[in-house]
């Protein structure tokens, strides 16, 4: 029985007939007398604390349509809205709430009542461990409470002492075991023999015998039911605090954690409710267009007519023409939007929209898409409910519609001249049918914002591939300056030549991003203002660009001051010398003189591999950013060949670059 | 005569993916084929491909209830990035070598590139000998008696070589060389595959990865290795 609980519960509260009037439960309560046996079944139970907790309880008679309701206390909601509202008036305050102690009184007779029942919500421990863990879940799961220590196991009909334990009694030691020379810890495995020195302590609950360090835990408790029967937890404040074993140290813990996970877990609800809330929105988007589409039929058909009258019929009929007509275009703007739709004057006092009442000067007016009555909120003083909106102002963000024939061979017209032709429309059902045209000219605008960046993210690209370049060559060209083979064949040279390129290529990016989005005002670089949205990561992409530039220019002037001084001083030493060492040209520990023995690859092998290795290393480029791309659009089956070729990639540049050798870069 | 109605019932076709490279000098297009086949879009201004260009698109063989994905490698055609080539033709099934209908050189250079396909790819690489703007009708200088003259010198070869012309520019004949293509590949044998590995379970995976799909050894291999796993099966 008591696992069904939760979901009886929830099906009732659903169904939102729990919610009865907390006053009349209440007088239940103050008549049934605790001795009085009044059976309680798990549901009545359920409902009567529901309402105890929380005598705030609304809407006792609403039945909700969806299955909204406050994930704190469980009140059924009618709508979001009203949820939320719920939740700032009754629950800002929870923490408070729940850590102020309840009337105690209250409480403790209900809940003696309750478990005093014919269906025996015993705790005694009689009745086995088990049982009274089952019947602690059992409570809790009655309570709404988060807290555990709100649940407390009651004392069953035998102990007396009804909540009227005084901390001054003292436990039932009757149970407690005797030491005996030679008596071991209870503890399984921890084999200390009991001594003064180890300690000699009676468990208060079991009553078995511990060491001092298996001891070491204190609980409440109060006495069981019968003299003879152990001590049972108590929470609550009348509980003494005694000393425990381990074992029910860890009993009580797990009691607790019975108690204490009441988590529910609401994502799948909402998520369900926000889906439908979507659908239904977009279902209402549909049926608003097709009722427009409709209407602008009817209307532009009557302004037609109305001219033709007009250029018929003498001016009397102008107005007698109106008069006699409107109840028919009215009528058939009824059947546009249904009767059901259509809201009953008689029975509508306050707008729909502000709720604001309706008197001689606030008017209704009905919506001609949706029929709700509302205010016309001309000076935007409200939430702007309604207005009269000149259809060409529809038609024109809303082209794409499949009018009917009237609109159609009007369209031009009504789009090129001043409109007479208006609607009443209410801001919601304008919101409807603007949905679309509004989220076009949003991403239109995200468009734009980043379209002007284009050229930054373009140069970024450009300033990153030179960076990365320039970094190998730097660090390639301060090896080869430490390795001190300044003399190298013409390597350095050549690694400082392409160095230089590189830098003044990424000074030329750097520049460009300056004259295109910075201006000079009073001798100080600004962001232009058309870019200030973006600014920080203009500022970010330009400021790391010249860091890295003084950066580097600052150590290649350095090195290259210092190089040229070197080959100056080694040409002079190599005149002299004019040495013939036998030696590898390919040790790097000995600075190599000009014109050594053949080397191992001609010049001409030596570029073609190199191009080979920039082709290589371009592709690999362009392969990890298609890797990025297609993660990114998720197309992850795509994701298997690009991989393996970027693999087969490295795998060839490794090679090239042993191949190459000290000719790399 | 019953093919079209066994396709109309099966729920689904399964999917089966192959490399496809395209390799021909610069400018004969090859990028636009590949754009008008992806996304059949011409652009008359498209840039010179840097590097090699992957996209991916498929085509339907209902009559196998099979649909080909194929996994485009678009590679450049400029002399610099020729030594990038041999990578995307290693593991392809199927190349199309394209030349320019306009130019007799292209053409010849289409060979050289069918010539080195013998030598480099994969045993039982489709090859397509693909004459691109035939909408230049009237500056033709490649005719069709060459193609099929060369076809016929090619007899004997182990490979598959079909030829077709087209215009990526109209797009005339794009779709058509995708489709021969397609079912000029092993499809059969990924049948038998599947087949294979239903029966077989786990080792499929790693047995056919399907990238170098051979010719018989691997279809005697494949049923060798089912042997060995039945009687190794309880
Ligand atoms: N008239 C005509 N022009 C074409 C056709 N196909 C491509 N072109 C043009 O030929 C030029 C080169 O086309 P691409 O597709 O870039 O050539 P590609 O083979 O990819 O060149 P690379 O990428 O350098 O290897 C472009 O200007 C195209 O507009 C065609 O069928 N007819
Ligand atoms: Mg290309
Ligand atoms: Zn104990
Ligand atoms: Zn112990
Ligand atoms: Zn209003
Ligand atoms: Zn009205
Ligand atoms: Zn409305």
């Amino acid at each position: 029985m008591s696992t069904n609980s939760p979901e009886l519960r929830r099906n009732k509260r659903v169904l939102g007939s729990p919610f009865k009037s907390p006053v009349k439960n209440l007088a239940n309560i103050d008549a049934a007398s605790p001795s009085n046996d009044v059976p309680h079944n798990n549901s009545n139970v359920t409902s009567i604390r529901n309402d105890i907790d929380h005598p705030s309880v609304k809407n006792k008679e609403i039945k909700p349509i969806l299955e909204i309701f406050c994930p704190i206390c469980k009140e059924s909601m009618i709508s979001l809205n009203q949820l939320n509202q719920h939740i700032d008036d009754e629950h800002q305050k929870t923490d408070e709430q729940n850590l102020s102690p309840e009337p105690p009184v209250v409480r403790r007779e209900l809940q003696i009542d309750l478990l005093n029942g014919d269906k025996g919500f015993s705790l005694s421990i009689d009745e086995g461990r088990k049982n009274g863990n089952e019947n602690i879940r059992a409570g809790l799961k009655l309570s709404r409470d988060a807290n555990p220590l709100k649940v407390s196991p009651s004392p069953s009909p035998g102990a007396g002492a009804r909540g009227s334990l005084r901390s001054n009694e003292r436990l039932s030691r009757n149970h407690w075991q005797t030491p005996a020379s030679g008596s071991k810890c209870s503890i399984e495995g921890c084999n200390k023999t009991l001594s003064v020195k180890q300690g000699i302590v009676n468990c208060r609950r079991c009553g078995k015998l511990f060491c001092n360090v298996h001891t070491n835990f204190k609980v409440r408790l109060r006495n069981g039911p019968d003299s003879n029967s152990i001590p049972i937890f108590e929470s609550l404040k009348y509980g003494i605090w005694s000393r425990v074993c381990r074992n029910c140290y860890n009993d009580k813990l797990d009691s607790i954690k019975i108690v204490e996970p009441k988590v529910e877990d609401l994502t799948g609800t909402f998520k369900r409710i926000r889906m439908k809330k979507n659908e239904d929105k977009e279902l209402m988007r549909n049926k608003i267009k097709k009722r427009f589409i409709k209407l602008v039929e009817l209307l532009v058909d009557e302004d037609v007519k109305k001219k033709q009258r007009k250029s018929q019929i003498s001016k009397w009929n102008l107005f007698g023409g109106s008069d006699t007509n409107e109840p028919t275009v009215l009528e058939q703007a009824i059947e546009i939007v249904g009767h059901d739709n259509w809201m009953e004057d008689s029975k509508t006092h306050n707008c729909t929209i502000c709720y604001i009442h309706f008197n001689m000067i606030t008017r209704k007016h009905h919506c001609r898409l949706c029929g709700s009555i509302v205010c016309d909120d001309l000076f935007g003083e409200r939430k702007l409910c309604s207005i009269m909106v000149p259809i060409n102002q529809l038609l024109d963000k809303l082209k794409n519609l499949n009018y009917g024939a009237n609109a159609r061979s009007q369209f031009l017209f009504l789009l090129l001249n001043e409109c007479s032709i208006r609607f009443r429309c209410c801001i919601n059902c304008k919101n409807h049918l603007l949905y679309e045209w509004k989220q076009s000219q949003q991403a239109k605008l995200d468009l734009n914002s980043t379209d002007k960046l284009v050229p930054l993210f373009e140069t970024n690209k450009l300033l990153i591939i030179l960076k990365d370049q320039i970094v190998r060559y730097m660090n390639r060209f301060e090896y080869l300056f430490q390795k001190n083979e300044a003399t190298n064949g013409d390597e350095i040279e050549q690694v400082r030549e392409k160095l230089l390129v590189y830098l003044k290529d990424y000074e030329g990016c750097s520049n460009q991003i300056k004259q295109s989005f910075y201006g000079r005002v009073n001798n100080a670089l600004k962001l232009r203002p058309e870019f200030v949205d973006n600014e920080r990561l203009i500022n970010n992409v330009y400021r790391g660009s010249v860091f890295f530039l003084q950066d580097n220019l600052v150590k290649f002037k350095l090195l290259s001051d210092k190089l040229s001084e070197l080959t100056q001083m080694e040409l002079e030493d190599s005149k002299n010398h004019f040495a013939q060492i036998e030696g590898v040209q390919i040790s790097k520990n000995s600075p190599t003189p000009i014109g050594t023995p053949e080397p191992r690859l001609t010049k001409k092998q030596i570029r073609e591999l190199r191009e080979q290795l920039m082709v290589m290393n371009e592709q690999r480029f362009l392969v990890e950013n298609l890797i990025d791309d297609t993660i990114k659009q998720r197309k992850f089956d795509e994701l298997g060949s690009l991989k393996e070729n970027k693999t087969e990639l490295i795998k060839r540049i490794n090679e090239l670059e042993k191949e190459l050798g000290e000719f790399g870069f | 005569m019953a093919s079209p109605q066994k396709s109309m019932n099966s729920q689904t076709s399964r999917l089966a993916l192959f490399k496809l490279v395209l390799l021909g000098e610069s400018a004969v297009g090859k990028s636009s084929i590949v754009h008008r086949f992806v996304k059949n879009t011409f652009d008359d201004m498209r840039e010179s491909t840097i590097g090699a260009a992957f996209l991916t698109q498929t085509v339907d063989v209902p009559e196998k209830e099979i649909t080909v994905k194929f996994e485009i490698w678009d590679t450049a055609g400029q002399e610099r990035y020729k030594s990038l080539v041999p990578m995307y033709y290693r593991g392809a099934n199927a190349a199309l070598c394209v030349y320019d209908i306009t130019n007799e050189q292209l053409f010849e250079r289409a060979k050289d590139w069918i010539n080195e396909l013998k030598k480099q790819a994969p045993e039982g690489i489709v090859i397509c000998l693909v004459g691109n703007k035939l909408d230049l009708e009237q500056d033709r200088k490649v005719t069709q008696d060459q193609v099929t003259e060369y076809l016929e010198s090619l007899d004997g070869s182990e490979n598959i070589v079909l030829s077709a012309e087209c215009s990526a520019k109209s797009g005339d004949g794009v779709l058509d060389i995708f489709n021969r293509i397609a079912r000029a590949l092993p499809l059969d044998q990924r049948i038998q595959e599947w087949a294979g590995g239903a029966a077989g379970t786990r080792s499929r995976s790693s047995t056919y990865s399907g990238r170098r799909t051979g010719g018989v050894d691997l279809g005697r291999g494949d049923r060798q290795l089912r042997l060995l796993l039945l009687s190794s099966c309880c």
